[in-house]
């Protein structure tokens, strides 16, 4: 990943591009911020975002789909108590931004417009991920020959290779936010995504793995050596699966590798520890904190601060700092995630976690990076230490209902365990849990912690965002595995 | 703003005029041919919870997509900005695409005798002249009930109302151009239920054309609050092998599997397992699906798919046997197949069984199950299209000799699509539309359950 640029600059950018363009500024944003507060609001923001997106594919050898997008618009919040109005609109413009305040200000009240606000710049903040632009950085024949490159490595490395699907995705968010108490700040957040999916076939018998690398940041550094391997490990992986057995379903022992798998506790506690549904005594573990809802040893963070993550924030969506928030602490439960408006009604503060997916939606609490820290123990005296049961390589996706706890993942690539030793490929496992009960069944930490940067996805309330997952190589017991055997 | 209602004419000539203009610019930029889609929807969506308003929502969204072809090229970009400036420079941006694109001989605009020519009225453009405070009375109405139906429903996660109405705008550079409305409005429930410190969350909703024929308010919490409360006590089941009675909600889940492997590019990818599958046996011989576009009111309803080719109603699977794919232009012309046979996308599917009774209620599909599983929900996302493997986690209950014994949850069940809709039992009566799929129960003999 390259990084680059400074926050001076990236603020620059973002008020051009948002703001002076369309004939705003600063304090008339503020003024209109404190009108669409009303009387008897707590909380109002003004979020301008624009985005531009420029994606291509690569299939049967050849680069067909290419695509490019751009969006742009706001959204006027205000905030009183639990309630929120939100207004929005692709004008950006005096009078659309005017008019949204007015509507945002009806239902809570009065107007009492504040014509003394101050404004106070985003001040020079640690950069989490640089401004660069991943668009623009390389030009439209590099994308296409990376995926090129892609499946030109995939065909070579085994000929069972029968069909590769690579495609890229760049992109660029540019936002600027405005609130009644003056603050102004801005984030130019990059992102790259390079996935590819390999279809193998031997004795007429067809499977397929993806891997995916990427993160906030272009790829325009990436070796062919790194090409290769990605290529590699989707094809082994698809390979593996062409002598799969049915997996075994039942209760019994799983060990989870590393990295992405962390995917695994963001469904079984990283849902269920966002401030909303606590607040609201919805999620199993609403005002558990200070108990014991994990094993000793389990230490779970949400982290906006991973360098070039992509779900790392240099700000949140409402102007608070990217920060690193302890979950869990050698298994007791020590804090909630928090946007600001479940941190004031809980009375505590924000944690940087207030993330929407755009200017038209609002925002909720939402998880960046989320992974366990290492513990110590070697990756192979954990499969060894198990007799019988399953290894997870590699997850598909999960989801959970954060209300019972249970929570669910499809193990995309898997393999039995006996007697200590990884044996026969399963396919079709399903692993199921419950958040609360399965981390205090975990038995063994591995020193290995990877996070991943390239490809979560979470989705919440109709709202998608990029996060980051990870784990180190996790024993987890009693745990119920869904296969046809 | 809060209030959605308009006449047609007040925004067709805007919309036409945005998407002529940007077809001319194409015309300008050398393209061969291009497709222009715009797509302006309003909606007002607000949600209460422990009765006060918590989210209120007014939005306004327009998008246009271009498709842009030069010979035997493509390329697709979208913009929210409708300045002459901004689609200049679109156009501009997509013609640097089609340029590097490779050749794709399948690509570009249909035949013109193949494009819709009778635009059917199909009734679906019901603006509701709500105000903000009318829809969270409305809403209240759903949590209010849902409250009072039962005393283990102490809090919810919310009612909401919305209200949506998207007028969309589609022309092609060979003079294909259809402007239409049409509206869908939604309200739900979500109550959780407590008893003995276990909480269980469940959540039902009613999705209509038109607002006069969505489920009252009433009716939606009380069914909500009814199936949150039934899960209360759910226990897990020991690891085996039995029957398994999918409730419509659940049956719908699998009806979309069955669309996503009969859609182009699983097909044509081989992706799917049903690749090359047309006109085999796909499901019981007792089994239909059919899909008609043409429902009033409809969910799914419309004249033409998405490049304006004309659609009809079909037979998707004709006594078992595989009669249809979901195609669109494109894979039908990468598949060698006709496009006039193969619409793009499902509109109103409805899965029927030639040995349903009308005695088949649920109670009934309980008694043909005798012992065994009741799906009523299914989470995760363990579905294998190219082998049709299928394993999810499941919550229902557990029946002996047709009764309902208790709640099940945190168990799996798997077994392998192909498998499961050849060995579909039976189909109940019970029949349920939600977005756009209307089916009764499946009764399939036999899963793998995965548990203690």
């Amino acid at each position: 990943m390259v990084l680059g640029g400074t926050t001076a600059d990236a603020y620059g950018s973002a008020s051009d591009a948002l703001l002076s363009r369309n004939g705003l500024g600063e304090d008339n944003l503020i003024s209109n911020a404190s009108l669409a507060l009303g009387k008897g609001g707590d909380y109002a923001d003004i979020y301008l975002k624009s985005s531009m997106v420029e994606s291509w594919a690569i299939e049967s050898g050849e680069v067909k789909r290419g695509s490019f997008g751009i969006d742009q618009g706001f959204g006027v919040r205000a905030v009183r108590g639990e309630q929120s109005v939100l207004a929005t609109s692709q004008r950006i413009d005096f009078p659309s931004v005017r008019q949204a305040c007015n509507v945002v200000a009806g239902p809570l009240g009065a107007q009492a417009s504040n014509g003394n606000a101050v404004v106070r710049m985003n001040q020079a903040t640690p950069i989490y991920y640089g401004f660069d632009d991943p668009v623009a950085a390389i030009d439209s024949s590099e994308k296409t020959a990376l995926l090129e490159a892609i499946d030109n490595a995939a065909r070579r490395y085994d000929a069972r290779v029968v069909e590769v699907m690579a495609s890229l995705t760049v992109s660029r968010d540019i936002v600027f936010i405005a609130r009644h108490d003056g603050y102004c700040g801005s984030d130019i957040r990059p992102l790259s995504r390079l996935d590819v999916m390999v279809q193998v076939m031997q004795n007429g018998r067809r499977e397929s793995a993806s891997r995916t690398i990427g993160g906030r940041g272009n790829l325009g550094g990436l070796t062919q050596q790194a090409i290769r391997e990605l290529a590699a490990e989707a094809v082994d992986a698809a390979l593996s699966k062409l002598d799969a057995q049915a997996a075994p379903a039942g209760t019994m022992t799983v060990v989870i590798g590393p990295g992405w798998n962390g995917v695994l506790l963001h469904e079984a506690v990283g849902h269920g520890l966002e401030g909303d549904f606590n607040r609201r005594g919805a999620s199993a573990f609403a005002g558990r904190i200070g108990q014991r809802v994990a094993a000793p040893g389990v230490t779970i963070v949400d982290d906006g601060t991973v360098v070039g993550s992509r779900g790392s924030v240099n700000i949140d969506d409402e102007g608070t700092p990217g920060q690193c928030t302890t979950l869990i602490e050698d298994g007791i439960l020590t804090g909630y995630m928090q946007d600001t408006l479940n941190a004031r009604l809980a009375g505590v503060a924000s944690t940087g976690n207030g993330r929407r997916e755009s200017y038209d939606v609002l925002p909720m609490p939402r998880m960046t990076n989320t992974y366990m820290r290492s513990g110590g123990v070697d990756p192979d005296e954990i499969i060894a230490s198990v007799k019988r049961g399953i290894y997870v390589a590699h997850l598909g996706g999960g989801q959970v209902d954060i209300t019972s706890g249970r929570f669910v993942f499809s193990a995309s690539e898997a393999f039995l365990i006996d007697n200590g030793k990884l044996t026969t490929p399963v396919k079709g496992a399903t692993v199921l849990g419950d958040g609360p009960e399965s981390l205090k069944r975990v038995k063994l930490i591995g020193n290995d912690l990877r996070i991943d940067t390239a490809a979560g996805v979470c989705g919440k309330g109709g709202q998608s965002v990029p996060v980051g997952v990870g784990q180190p190589t996790l024993r987890i017991d009693e745990m119920t595995v869904g296969g046809t055997a | 703003m809060a209030k959605i209602v308009g006449n047609i004419n007040d925004w067709k000539g805007e919309l036409e005029r945005t998407i002529e203009l940007t077809l001319s610019c194409a015309k300008r930029a050398g393209a061969h041919s291009a497709i222009a889609r715009l797509n302006d929807s309003d909606e007002i969506s607000v949600s209460v919870r422990a009765g006060e308003p918590t989210e209120q929502t007014m939005r306004r969204t327009s998008h246009l997509q271009l498709t842009l072809y030069g010979a035997n090229r493509q390329a697709s970009v979208s913009s929210s900005d409708f300045s002459p400036k901004a689609i200049e420079a679109l156009v501009d941006r997509g013609m640097k695409i089609v340029d590097i694109a490779a050749e794709d001989p399948y690509v570009g605009l249909p035949d013109s005798t193949d494009y819709a020519t009778e635009i059917v009225d199909l009734d679906l453009d019901h603006p509701w002249s709500l105000s903000i405070q009318d829809a969270t009375d409305v809403a209240r109405r759903a949590e209010d009930e849902a409250l009072s139906t039962s005393p283990y429903v102490l809090q919810t996660e919310g009612a909401t109302l919305s209200s949506h109405r998207l007028r969309q705008c589609l022309a092609t550079s060979d003079g294909f151009l259809q402007t239409q409305a049409s509206t869908s409005h939604f309200i739900s429930c979500t109550p959780i239920a407590i008893k003995d410190g276990c909480k269980e969350i469940d959540r039902w909703w009613s999705v209509m054309v038109h607002p006069e024929d969505l489920m009252s308010p009433q009716d939606i919490g009380r069914i909500a609050a009814d199936r949150a409360v039934s899960r209360l006590g759910a226990r897990k089941i020991s690891t085996r092998s039995c029957p398994v009675l999918f409730e419509p909600l659940a049956a719908a889940a699998l009806v979309r599997d069955f669309v996503a492997a009969t859609t182009a590019r699983p097909l044509y990818t081989n992706a799917s397992y049903l690749a090359g599958a047309l006109d085999s046996q796909c499901f019981a011989p007792h089994v239909s699906v059919t899909d008609d576009p043409f429902v009033r009111r409809g969910q799914g309803s419309r004249s033409y798919d998405d490049i304006g080719i004309a659609l009809r109603r079909r037979s998707i699977v004709e006594n078992g046997f595989l009669r249809g794919y979901f195609l669109g232009l494109y894979g039908a012309r990468r598949l060698g197949l006709p496009v006039s046979e193969h619409g793009s996308g499902p509109t109103n599917l409805t899965v029927s069984s030639a040995l349903t009774r009308d005695e088949d209620d649920f109670d009934r599909m309980l008694w043909h199950l005798g012992t065994g599983l009741v799906v009523s929900g299914l989470t995760g996302q363990g579905v294998n299209l190219m082998t049709g493997d299928f394993s999810r986690a499941a919550h229902g209950f557990w029946v002996e000799n047709g009764v309902i014994q208790y709640p099940v949850a945190g168990i799996t069940v798997a077994s392998n699509l192909q498998r499961m809709f050849k060995a579909l039992q039976a189909i109940g009566r019970d029949t349920l539309t939600q977005q756009g799929v209307t089916t009764g129960s499946w009764l399939v003999d036999d899963m793998r359950i995965g548990g203690v």
